[in-house]
């Protein structure tokens, strides 16, 4: 958890599953200020992700929409997690960069 | 005149009950007395009377007397005498009794005076012999003075009325006071029998020794001994009586062993004979009684301190099953076997071991020994226990975990404690120790070691913080953790207790479930230990590639497990990163699921098995859970999505006794995709 300006920049490192998303999403929220300007979800050096884990990205994404707040996602091209991404259709509700500083400059551009 | 104290009218209605009937009975035993009279009409061979009013006195306390003095003036007026006479009679009768049941219950424990040899002498001294020397005198002046007797006449009605009073109160007091004092237990039928048996030999013998057929009293001996030793105090006073009625009746009738030339020798022989009775048999019952009864008491002792005994060692029992895991979870690649020994039966030890599955995946292995024995250690034990899983539950890295299980520990408490973390993905361990004698670690090919580094004893007073330390754990590796009963004895000192150790850890070459046994035997040489010993053995094995099974408890730290022992078996399957994603994926989504729907059974078990065959891995998920709602109500349908596109092919199997969801995928490593 680091924060770059106005942005809170989280990374979750190894696996999310049904035995810790419920923990990380706590995490998660109580970390991000109200007048943060958006989020950074860095995935990178995530390794595995489920169903449940997928759940708590998209009720993030929606619990910030109506704080009038934004996450942007982190996923590298060569990361696993993308086989699931694609099932999921996550790039239909979330905004995927490569790397963080990619991330970081999207929320300058607005 | 009434004395109580909450219901004073009640309490004097029913105490002029009482003392009505006692009048009544004291005139109708009176009245029946008589009829035994000898040589007055108020003097008789036995006065029965005199013992029903002690008895009274006994049982009922001194406030009744009033019904002693009615019965016996009434008694009087209507045999022979004034009202001026009968008024001496029954205040002679009514000191009598008043003063002999105080000279009993001052001296020869009151009414329980029958249920000991002593008190019986005593009674028969103090009420028999002495106070109805009393009602003698009263009674006899009063005749003499009313005319009724000659002043020559007095020594000889004065000894009579003596010697029926006491008779009287040595037949008739214990007969009534034993009877009235203890509800009788129903006997048996065999009881039944015998007493009957008794009645009809004392009728016969009775009959034959007292109409004089063949006039020897002491014929009635071995009847006294049989009710004394076999039947009772009760019915010994019974008998006695009975034996005497029969005796006076003979002698009445001028018959029997108590024929003498004058009445007064006969009557003389017939009262020593009663009194005889008494005095004999009625002691013996009374010991053989005590001593039954002790025996009983004694043999009720042993019987409850058996049964505390037994308590306790279930308490104990239970106690020590509640700090060791019931069951070790079985996890293809990794094999555990434990083993506990007491030292003693009864003692509850303080030693405990533990495994855990933690979030993501690692195994954690925990073993312990708190110092002290008893319920108390047993008590620091379960909190100890409790704790570390709590904290290695939530996932806190060893050195933490034992630096907050330390700071629980209270004053007084202490612990050393051994916390390992294999992960066997990595195949790495890592691990805190806090004062425990080091785990061995057997590599194949490599001579036994000790896993080094540990810190001070949990609660042992000073903070330092523990620090945490690592080793790499290879296929075919084995950790043996033990507690120092094992290598630290009175006979063994602990260097060459951990010499022995190593020695059996690295000659071992069998089954992981034999191993904690062996290593007993080797390192305490069949001899037993002074203390308790527990041994955890864990063993990483190489996973067969052909086909891999798991049964785990439904619970969410299980799906991890599965996760990853499947991405240990997938490479040694020829999986590439990608199809291990797509399987792992796939398999606990079909877990996390089993686990969801694992609802009720506190024991639910999940049962994952997987195979591999010409490139194509199939894996089944099974769980043997009661469904709470449909699946489409679940949170999971998002991942049956998942299922369905990583896999080639899904197929859900629901039955009453669960579902099983089984998996196919073609591996896709090395083909261009």
């Amino acid at each position: 958890m680091e924060s770059r300006g106005d942005l809170v920049v989280a990374a979750i490192h190894g696996e999310i599953d049904l035995t810790n998303s419920p923990r990380i999403g706590s995490q998660l929220f109580a970390a991000i200020p109200n007048t943060a300007r958006g989020v950074i979800l860095n995935l990178s050096q995530t390794t595995y992700i489920d169903s449940r884990g997928v759940q708590l990205i998209l009720d993030a994404i929606e619990r910030l929409h109506t704080r009038k707040q934004a996450m942007h996602l982190v996923v590298p091209a060569a990361s696993p997690l993308w086989r699931l991404f694609g099932i999921l259709s996550i790039a239909q509700v979330a905004v995927i960069f490569q790397t963080v500083d990619a991330a970081v400059d999207a929320f300058g551009e607005r | 005149m009434a004395t109580d104290q909450t219901h004073p009218w009640l309490q004097g209605n029913r105490r002029i009950v009482t003392v009505l009937a006692l009048a009544a009975v004291y005139f109708v035993a009176a009245r029946a007395g008589l009829q035994l009279a000898f040589v007055h009409a108020s003097a008789t061979a036995v006065w029965p009377p005199t013992g029903i009013a002690l008895a009274a006195l006994l049982l009922l306390g001194p406030r009744v007397w009033p019904g002693i003095f009615l019965g016996a003036f009434l008694a009087n007026l209507t045999t022979a005498g004034t009202v001026w006479t009968s008024v001496g009679i029954a205040s002679g009768n009514t000191l009598e009794g008043l003063l002999g049941a105080y000279l009993v219950t001052r001296y020869a424990g009151g009414r329980a005076a029958f249920d000991r040899a002593q008190g019986i002498f005593l009674f028969a001294a103090l009420a028999a012999v002495a106070s109805t020397t009393v009602s003698a005198t009263i009674g006899v002046t009063s005749l003499t003075l009313g005319g009724f007797a000659r002043w020559s006449e007095v020594p000889a009605i004065w000894l009579t009325w003596w010697l029926g009073d006491a008779s009287g109160a040595l037949l008739v007091t214990p007969l009534v006071v034993l009877w009235a004092r203890s509800r009788p237990a129903s006997p048996s039928r065999e009881q039944v029998l015998e007493r009957l048996l008794l009645f009809a030999v004392t009728l016969i013998i009775g009959g034959v020794v007292f109409a004089g057929a063949f006039a020897f009293e002491y014929l009635t001996v071995p009847l006294l001994v049989w009710a004394a030793f076999r039947l009772g105090r009760r019915e010994t006073a019974t008998l006695i009586a009975l034996l005497s009625v029969i005796a006076i009746w003979g002698t009445l009738h001028g018959r029997g062993p108590f024929t003498a030339p004058s009445q007064n020798t006969s009557l003389l022989l017939l009262q020593s004979f009663m009194a005889m009775m008494v005095l004999f048999s009625l002691p013996l019952a009374a010991v053989v009684a005590e001593r039954s009864g002790a025996m009983t008491a004694e043999v009720r002792r042993r019987v409850r301190l058996e049964q505390a005994l037994e308590v306790e060692q279930s308490i104990s029992d239970t106690l020590q099953r509640s700090l060791l895991p019931a069951q070790l979870p079985r996890i293809p690649g990794v094999s555990i076997a434990a083993l506990y020994v007491s030292a003693s039966p009864e003692a509850v030890g303080g030693d405990w071991y533990d495994v855990l599955l933690l979030p993501g995946g690692a195994i954690g292995l925990v073993i312990g020994d708190v110092a002290g024995k008893g319920v108390a250690a047993a008590a620091t034990t379960a909190k100890l226990r409790h704790a570390l899983r709590a904290y290695a539950l939530e996932g806190h890295p060893p050195a933490d975990v034992m630096d907050r299980v330390s700071d629980l520990l209270e004053r007084g408490e202490m612990a050393t404690v051994l916390y390992l973390v294999l992960d066997p993905l990595a195949s790495t361990v890592r691990y805190t120790c806090a004062g425990h004698p080091p785990a061995v670690l057997v590599e194949p090919g490599r001579p036994a070691r000790f896993l080094e580094g540990s810190g001070l004893p949990a609660g042992a007073g000073m903070r330092t913080g523990y620090s945490e330390h690592s080793a790499t754990i290879a296929a075919g590796s084995t950790l043996i953790l033990y507690t120092d009963g094992l290598v630290e004895s009175s006979r063994v000192d602990i260097e060459q207790g951990l010499a022995r150790l190593r020695a059996a850890a690295g000659s071992f070459n069998g089954d992981v479930d034999g191993l904690p046994g062996r290593i007993a035997s080797d390192v305490l040489e069949g001899g037993p230990s002074a203390d308790d010993v527990a041994i955890l053995v864990l063993r990483v094995t190489a996973l067969d590639p052909s086909q891999l099974s798991m049964r785990l408890p439904a619970l969410p730290n299980s799906v991890p497990t599965v996760r990853h022992t499947l991405q240990r078996w997938l490479t040694v399957c020829g999986a590439d990163d990608a199809d291990t994603f797509a399987v792992c994926v796939a398999t606990g989504e079909a877990c996390t699921n089993a686990v969801e729907h694992a609802y009720g059974p506190v024991d639910a078990l999940i049962e994952v098995h997987a195979a591999c065959q010409n490139g194509v891995v199939t894996v089944s998920v099974r769980d043997r859970g009661t469904w709470r709602l449909r699946r489409e109500q679940m949170p999971g349908g998002r991942g049956m999505q998942v299922m369905r596109a990583m896999m080639d092919r899904v197929d859900i199997d629901r039955d009453p006794t669960g579902t099983t969801v089984v998996l196919a995928y073609a591996l896709r490593a090395g083909m261009t995709r």
